[in-house]
């Protein structure tokens, strides 16, 4: 009787099963001329000119963005910006904020379910992802579109192809993550160093020597606090000493200027990093829980008791760890700055294939990178309102408004398209566009710049590496753990994971490219 | 002819509580059983614009990385050891605390006893977490700073140690965990017959007595349910208790990491649909055989126990 009763259960789960194929199995038909349609504006984009026709019904353009918060003039910001679209373009548009917390956890869900959108952000992790999944429409075909876009990314815009597909436009900001210390100016100063003092490069790794130094006298003068702490140090600034080429696993050393990709986890100067770690550990200088903290440094000098954090540096970062930290901070950069395909294509901002028009899209992301208004509008807010402009040109609060009442603020230019056609917040430089500019013009440049790999082919090792580096990195970097014990049993983890595979297959597509450059 | 009109009379009489059924399964009918065709993707190489069902097959492609890592032995052995040592322990705990609880003659005492145990069943494992760390921390922690020194004990490296993480996450999931189970043991022995104890007192029973030989007899049909219950999630585990609790501490994997925080690791960069779909249906097809199997363990032992 009962095996009768789950039988019959089995049963009805079985038919609900096919009625469900049946009725979205229509469903996918119906969702097939959508995309053939398509492709067929494509065909014509290439004679439309850029003029545009006033006359039509708008387009709505869905715009997904990162914010630091949801203001209260976000509604305000979303009509403004509709305004000067529509004036401007012709287009309506639908601004989707979202805060990395959201974006996280919901992009996928967006994209998975083909929800209404026309440009938004990616991370180059997902691209092997997306491409395999066809989240993403191909820009290559709109270059005509894009021409003003593309004129002010330069040959940067050579790291959004994968293969022949051009994925997405990087954002116009810094193109290199040099490690630096940020330290709490007021302790610095105590310690009687000068900032001269420090010229630390990887080419004389004893020249790290100074920064025990300099933690050795903090201790001195403040026994209690916390000489570094954060979620960062040299042996996890995986952007800043090699060219990763996409993901820690094979990479090019010495800042790119070699063309033999090899493992940096048994590298000399993976090995010197942990060794320095783990000196800095033994003596005290890290806080104790440091390889399972999971607070940025930002957050640890907010709270009052750490002296410095490792992070990313770039022109202006005294001025952003100020805002963040609430300290006036030294920055010691902790070896040289290298300009690589990841360090621009890391975070993109891509046209999705739910797109219905992915030519206008197209159009309108080539506006986004020269209107003022517009890069105004999504990072400061409505002037007068948010921000005001002062005598030197620069962004400011208004009167009698601060951070904490302010209706709208991001500060996320390296998230918007162009920051550099807008205004700079008060406290930078005047000139601090130009400086990134000759920042960029003068950096390192790894020999596999406009090389991205296509992880598509190692997907499953590069899953399963991912999980080894996290078991034993961190204890290995803050020293938590003895480097000469443990780096060889990561190493050989990480082998047994598949690292040759993915090594030789970046290796191959890399001379691939190379023979390609001549 | 007799017996089919019986069964309409039957049904009839029931009507009303088949009609307070159906928005029950309806709601089961559209959020349970029709997002289940869905399980193909774990077979797909999905592609957007063909859709779930028209993208190309992929055969155990994505199931591959569940497997051919050489950690899978620990992630199995952890996922479902933790999980039998979470059933058994709640299990006991619950129903002394059960007990306990229904023989307080207090009802305001009684009130709170049953809102305090039921607590940290509401709080955000990601508090929890930070509740773990205030006593376990190497810099601050209550254990290494107070504890261990007034016992004259040596610090202990708790992040980096593996000793003692089988139980504080057993201890951690009872603290926050028992009160549900316990509310549902509460609620079964307020069931029990008052006259069964009465009758015993009268035969000179005493209270262990009373205990072995009424409650626990009594109690066995919710235990049986929350029984089958939790095996069918027994390759499921809460994310947040290996994740969060031990602070994602690398050294701490070989005891902590379980398939969902494998899962997440792998898939956290990467992603794609069908992946994630594949640890889904492995977990699932697992736990609906285990409970099948302990469904008929269950049958064969007694039957009037059996949920079917």
């Amino acid at each position: 009787m009962n095996c009768k009763k789950v039988c019959s259960l089995l049963l009805a789960v079985l038919l609900v099963a096919a009625m469900f194929t049946g009725c979205s199995g229509g469903g996918s038909e119906s969702g097939k001329p959508a995309n053939s349609t398509a492709t067929g504006s494509t065909a014509s984009g290439d004679t439309a000119s850029t003029g545009i026709n006033f006359d039509e019904e708008p387009y709505e353009i869905n715009y997904l963005y990162i914010v630091a918060q949801e203001g209260a003039n976000q509604q305000k910001v979303a009509e403004a910006v509709n305004e000067l679209a529509l004036k401007e373009l012709n287009m309506k548009v639908n601004l989707i904020p979202m805060t990395m917390g959201t974006y996280n956890s919901q992009m996928s869900m967006m994209l998975a379910a083909g929800e209404p959108l026309d440009i938004f952000p990616t991370f180059s992790q997902n691209f092997s992802t997306y491409l395999e999944s066809q989240y993403l429409v191909d820009l290559g075909q709109y270059k005509a579109e894009l021409k003003d876009a593309l004129e002010v990314l330069g040959e940067d815009a050579e790291t959004g192809y994968i293969g022949e597909f051009l994925v997405g436009l990087g954002q116009m900001k810094e193109r290199a993550y040099p490690a630096g210390l940020i330290c709490r100016k007021d302790i610095f100063d105590e310690t009687g160093f000068k900032l001269e003092d420090f010229d630390v490069n990887t080419d004389d790794y004893s020249s790290f020597d100074k920064v025990g130094e300099l933690f050795a006298k903090v201790k001195e003068l403040h026994p209690d606090m916390v000489c570094l702490d954060g979620t960062s140090i040299m042996g996890r600034q995986d952007g800043s000493y090699m060219d990763n080429l996409g993901s820690d696993f094979g990479v090019l050393e010495n800042y790119g200027q070699t063309t033999t990709v090899t493992n940096w986890f048994e590298s000399d100067q993976w090995k010197t990093f942990c060794e320095i770690g783990r000196d800095w550990f033994q003596k005290g200088y890290l806080s104790k829980d440091i390889a399972v903290n999971q607070d940025s440094g930002e957050i640890k000098m907010k709270a009052g008791n750490c002296f410095s954090f490792i992070t990313n540096v770039k022109p202006n970062t005294n001025v952003e760890k100020q805002a963040q930290t609430g300290y006036e901070t030294v920055v010691v950069p902790l070896g040289k700055a290298m300009k690589y395909s990841n360090a621009v294509n890391a975070f993109m901002l891509s046209v999705a294939n739910a797109s219905k028009d992915p030519q206008k899209a197209a159009i309108f992301m080539n506006w986004t990178y020269v209107s003022r208004e517009f890069n105004d509008l999504i990072n400061w807010g409505i002037e007068g309102e948010d921000w005001v402009e002062t005598e030197n040109g620069m962004a400011a609060y208004p009167e009698g408004v601060d951070a904490t009442n302010v209706g709208y603020h991001n500060d996320y230019g390296w998230a918007y398209p162009n920051q550099f056609v807008g205004h700079a917040w008060e406290g930078n430089p005047e000139d601090i566009w130009d400086q990134y500019r000759e920042y960029n013009a003068g950096l390192i440049k790894s020999k596999a710049f406009g090389f991205v790999f296509d992880s598509t082919p190692v997907a499953t090792e590069e899953a399963q590496l991912n999980t080894v580096r996290d078991q034993y990195w961190n204890d290995l970097v803050f020293g938590a753990v003895d480097p000469a014990e443990k780096m060889e049993e990561f190493n050989k983890a990480l082998y047994d994971a598949g690292l040759q595979t993915v090594m030789d297959e970046k290796q191959r597509q890399l001379d691939e490219w190379l023979a390609k450059q001549g | 002819m007799q017996k089919k009109k019986m069964s309409m009379a039957r049904f009839r009489q029931y009507i009303p509580l088949y009609i307070m059924m159906l928005p029950g399964v309806v709601y089961l009918f559209i959020n349970n059983y029709i997002p289940m065709a869905g399980i193909v993707v774990a077979f797909k190489k999905y592609n957007v614009n063909d859709g779930i069902f028209a993208s190309p097959w992929n055969g155990v492609e994505n199931f591959r990385y569940l497997f051919s890592t050489s950690e899978a032995g620990v992630i199995i052995r952890n996922t479902l050891l933790y999980n039998i040592a979470f059933i058994i322990v709640n299990m006991v705990v619950g129903i002394m605390l059960a007990i306990f609880i229904s023989d307080v003659f207090s009802k305001k005492l009684k009130k709170l006893y049953q809102s305090s145990i039921l607590l940290p069943f509401l709080i955000s494992i990601v508090v929890v977490s930070y509740i773990v760390f205030a006593l376990l921390s190497h810099e601050n922690g209550m254990m290494n700073k107070s504890v261990l020194p007034a016992l004259g004990q040596e610090p202990v490296q708790w992040y980096n140690d593996t000793t003692w993480w089988p139980l504080i996450i057993i201890v951690t999931n009872c603290w926050k965990g028992v009160g549900y189970g316990t509310l549902i043991y509460i609620a079964a022995i307020a069931g029990i017959d008052q006259g069964y104890y009465e009758a015993a007192e009268l035969d000179g029973a005493n209270k262990w007595q009373q205990i072995t030989r009424i409650t626990l007899p009594c109690l066995i049909p919710s235990i049986i349910t929350l029984l089958l219950m939790n095996i069918g999630r027994i390759f499921y585990s809460d994310f947040g208790l290996f994740y969060q609790v031990p602070q994602n501490s690398g050294s701490l994997f070989s005891v902590t990491n379980t398939i969902d925080t494998y899962v997440y690791r792998a898939l956290m960069s990467s992603g794609g649909i069908g992946r994630s779909s594949a640890a889904g249906l492995f977990q699932s097809v697992v736990g609906f055989t285990l409970v099948m199997v302990s469904n008929l363990i269950v049958r064969k032992a007694s039957p009037e126990n059996a949920i079917f």
